[in-house]
């Protein structure tokens, strides 16, 4: 008892020794105070006591990097660094020097490992639901459309329409997709992205497709409370073509990938129904159209760059027709929703990593984890901090893993070459290995060049250890190793992360529930104020 | 004796569409594919080449999967697979041009045997003529003789033949070509009505039961299509992949 006293009051007058009488005695040597990583870690820590009181924001951009887990973050972020030419480890991306950040849990309500649709559900509508549905509550049946009646819910954007701000969505992915749907639409399964998807019993009984629920979204809004008036999404802009459009041949855009393009099963073209709608708005289908679009002029877009998802980012100068990148199709979106006084509410999706994942492709997964982070640093510039909150997150992980032993500096996509050696070091059995793996999937391919992930899906499956020397895992079209087959690659249950600038961020901290995202969102804006 | 039965059934196909013309398109060709090893192991597998205008779809009703390309530009195939027992298919993206390592040759698909590789051959025997000339090439390729009895007209083989330095072979023999297009559009039709699965959403939904069972399916078995060499690679060209 009497040491422990002893002991605390000692503690306490070294440190009060160390405020008063710091120079006399140099508790902290001169080589630790000058050392780099100790001031810049002082000066990080010094940014962060400025805070910004204000919680009400103008306008709220969200973020969601599809199944961009924090072992993605971290290997882009080295990636990052490496291709600037430094070691990368100290590299941030642009969104990771935001000042707030929190963990987030994403199992769905069914599900322990959760899909997109759950999870955006639970960002966009603020509780949480089960996998598969969009919109809608926990009570519904997946692929029941009667259950979903009654148990439909608000999301942010709505709520964002009903108040009179200007709104957006954006995605690489089909804008018909999970995580773009789960802005806008109510539906008891996620494939019913056209009529076509949709079982008969659906149709008898009154549900309505995606697609049509996207182009009609003013007036089903408008229907499910009575009294409001709303103009309808600002910007929409996405891959996806084909479910707007008929089964027709003669509908196909110039860059048709397939000799139908449409899968419309009711002969309707969703696009002139939206331009009919819109008479002042703009469609466009290629990089010419949404390079000649006048923002200044535009007040309405609809963009749909693709038949099904666009090109992953180190694929996209091989499209046909052309299609413009994340960050050009963000900025593009925020000149025509910076137009509202009254501010906006923006969803940007980077749809693709998820898909590069799910081939086990780790270059396309950092690459379009890049590509999302130029659009995001892009949308931090060119907007006001002061009155912007920008949320920046992900929907679940991969089981994609960064291990081993290498050496500072290591090439992230290559193979593990130990401190202290040059050459790669070997695994027990004699072989080297890989930083990056992936516990399941289709495993090894060595597809070189190949910059299109999805190449491994006409590829045999081919899991468990393979001899790497003398293949360069570095290229684009190296699919890592993987341990147990599946014919892709899952999702993983482990938290996300939550990353936030701005009036609002604060609230953003801790480990919460993915439903907290909505609330976040909701109190920035006071959407349920009026 | 496949060769002999063969030619006859051609011949009286022929003579069924005689009044129409003998080109390339609406067509079904029955192939029997024999695979022998030198121990005297003999195994047979049964496929269908099913042809429309910039469509070409190999069945194969062992398996129930049904392989087809889609010609949508030059250099660019789309494939898709349908399981036909599931009702279901699989959609992959068209290869773009830079890229299609695999899928960029459209003769390969469409003929069974590239035009690069019949170019390579050396033609050493021409009987019949019109809609039943046949042309006979050969040619070594990596220790394997290659044999290929060609039906200009159709733009497919008669049969064709790979033996090995071991004593392994696999013969390709055409047993039947018919032209009947309304067949040929309703075999099409019926699969367009399958619902299909963007290859890049499987991933997604490892909920949906039929998706998980290709866990244990593949999506392309080796050698499922087309000429493949011992190790599982496509016969195209010299340059082989
Ligand atoms: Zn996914």
């Amino acid at each position: 008892m009497n040491t422990r006293w002893k002991a605390v009051s000692a503690a306490i007058a070294v440190s009060l020794s160390m405020t008063a009488v710091a120079q006399q005695i140099q508790v902290i040597p001169n080589y630790q105070k000058d050392n780099a990583w100790y001031t810049e870690a002082q000066t990080r820590l010094s940014e962060k006591e400025v805070t910004n009181n204000q919680f009400k924001a103008k306008n709220v951009i969200v973020f969601v990097g599809d199944g961009m887990g924090i072992s993605t973050l971290t290997s882009a972020r080295i990636l990052k660094g490496q291709l600037n030419g430094q070691p990368g480890e100290e590299e941030f991306l642009a969104f990771e020097r935001f000042p707030r950040t929190a963990l987030v849990k994403t199992y769905n309500v069914d599900a322990q490992t959760p899909d997109s649709a759950g999870t955006m559900t639970a960002m966009m509508s603020g509780l949480k639901t089960d996998v598969g549905v969009i919109g809608v509550n926990e009570q519904v049946q997946r692929g029941e459309c009667s259950t979903s009646k009654g148990n439909e819910v608000a999301t942010a954007l709505e709520l964002a329409e009903i108040k009179g701000l200007s709104t957006g969505i954006v995605s690489t992915a089909r804008i018909t997709h999970a995580t773009p749907a789960a802005t806008y639409a109510k539906s008891a399964d996620r494939n019913w992205e056209d009529i076509s998807d949709m079982p008969e019993s659906a149709i008898n009984q009154g549900c309505k497709d995606i697609a049509d629920q996207l182009v009609n979204f003013e007036t089903y809004l408008e229907q499910r409370y009575t009294g409001i008036d709303v103009d309808g999404i600002e910007v929409v802009l996405g891959g996806g073509r084909r479910h707007f459009l008929p089964k027709d041949e003669s509908f196909n855009s110039p860059d048709a990938g397939s000799a139908v393009e449409g899968d419309r099963t009711d002969s309707r073209d969703l696009t002139s129904e939206w331009q009919e709608r819109y008479a002042d708005g703009v469609y466009v289908y290629d990089q010419a159209g949404f390079d000649s679009l006048d923002t200044a002029s535009t007040n309405k877009l609809f963009g749909l760059f693709n038949e099904s998802h666009m090109q992953y980012e180190a694929d996209r100068d091989n499209d046909i027709a052309g299609e413009p990148s994340i960050e050009q199709m963000t900025e593009t979106a925020l000149n025509i929703l910076k137009k509202n006084n009254k501010g906006f509410f923006l969803m940007v999706e980077s749809g693709r990593i998820d898909h590069a994942h799910h081939a086990g492709n780790a270059a396309g997964a950092l690459t379009d984890t890049l590509a999302f982070e130029a659009a995001i640093k892009s949308a931090y510039e060119n907007t006001d901090p002061e009155e912007t909150l920008i949320l920046v997150t992900a929907d679940h992980g991969h089981v994609f893993t960064i291990a081993g032993y290498p050496k500072r500096g290591n090439p992230i996509l290559g193979k593990v070459v130990n401190v202290g050696s040059e050459e790669p070091a070997e695994a027990a059995d004699g072989m080297p290995y890989t930083t990056l793996g992936y516990t399941n999937g289709r495993g090894f391919m060595n597809l070189a060049t190949e910059t299109n992930s999805d190449v491994a899906y006409t590829m045999d499956i081919d899991t468990g250890r393979k001899d790497l020397t003398g293949i360069d895992t570095t290229s684009a079209g190296y699919h890592q190793e993987a341990l147990i087959p599946l014919s892709s690659e899952t999702h993983s249950g482990e938290d996300i992360t939550l990353h936030a600038t701005g009036p609002g961020s604060q609230l953003v901290q801790g480990v919460v529930e993915q439903s907290v995202v909505f609330h976040i969102i909701n109190q920035a804006l006071g959407l349920l104020d009026e | 004796m496949w060769k002999i039965l063969s030619i006859l059934i051609i011949a009286i196909t022929s003579t069924q569409v005689s009044a129409q013309s003998c080109d390339a398109l609406w067509l079904t060709a029955d192939y029997d594919i024999k695979h022998s090893t030198q121990a005297g192991n003999e195994q047979h597998t049964k496929m269908t080449v099913w042809r429309k205008p910039e469509h070409v779809a190999h069945q194969y009703a062992q398996t129930q999967i049904t392989e087809m390309w889609q010609f949508v530009r030059q250099g660019m195939l789309k494939p898709t697979r349908y399981f036909d027992e599931h009702k279901r298919a699989i959609e992959y993206q068209p290869n773009e041009l830079v890229h299609g390592k695999r899928e960029t040759d459209w003769s390969y698909r469409n003929q069974l045997v590239s035009n690069q590789l019949i170019d390579s051959m050396n033609k050493v025997d021409e009987r019949d003529s019109g809609c039943m000339k046949v042309v006979t090439y050969k040619k070594t390729l990596n220790g394997n003789e290659l044999v290929l009895e060609w039906l200009p007209a159709y733009k497919l083989p008669l049969r064709f033949q790979r033996k090995d330095n071991q004593g392994n072979s696999i013969v390709w023999q055409q047993q039947s070509l018919t032209k009947d297009s309304d067949k040929v559009a309703a075999f099409f039709e019926r699969r367009d009505n399958y619902k299909a699965t963007d290859y890049a959403d499987i991933g997604d939904d490892h909920t949906d039961p039929f998706l998980t069972n290709m866990v244990t399916q593949g999506f392309i078995e080796q050698g499922a299509s087309g000429f493949y060499d011992t190790k599982g690679r496509a016969i195209k060209s010299e340059h082989t992949h």
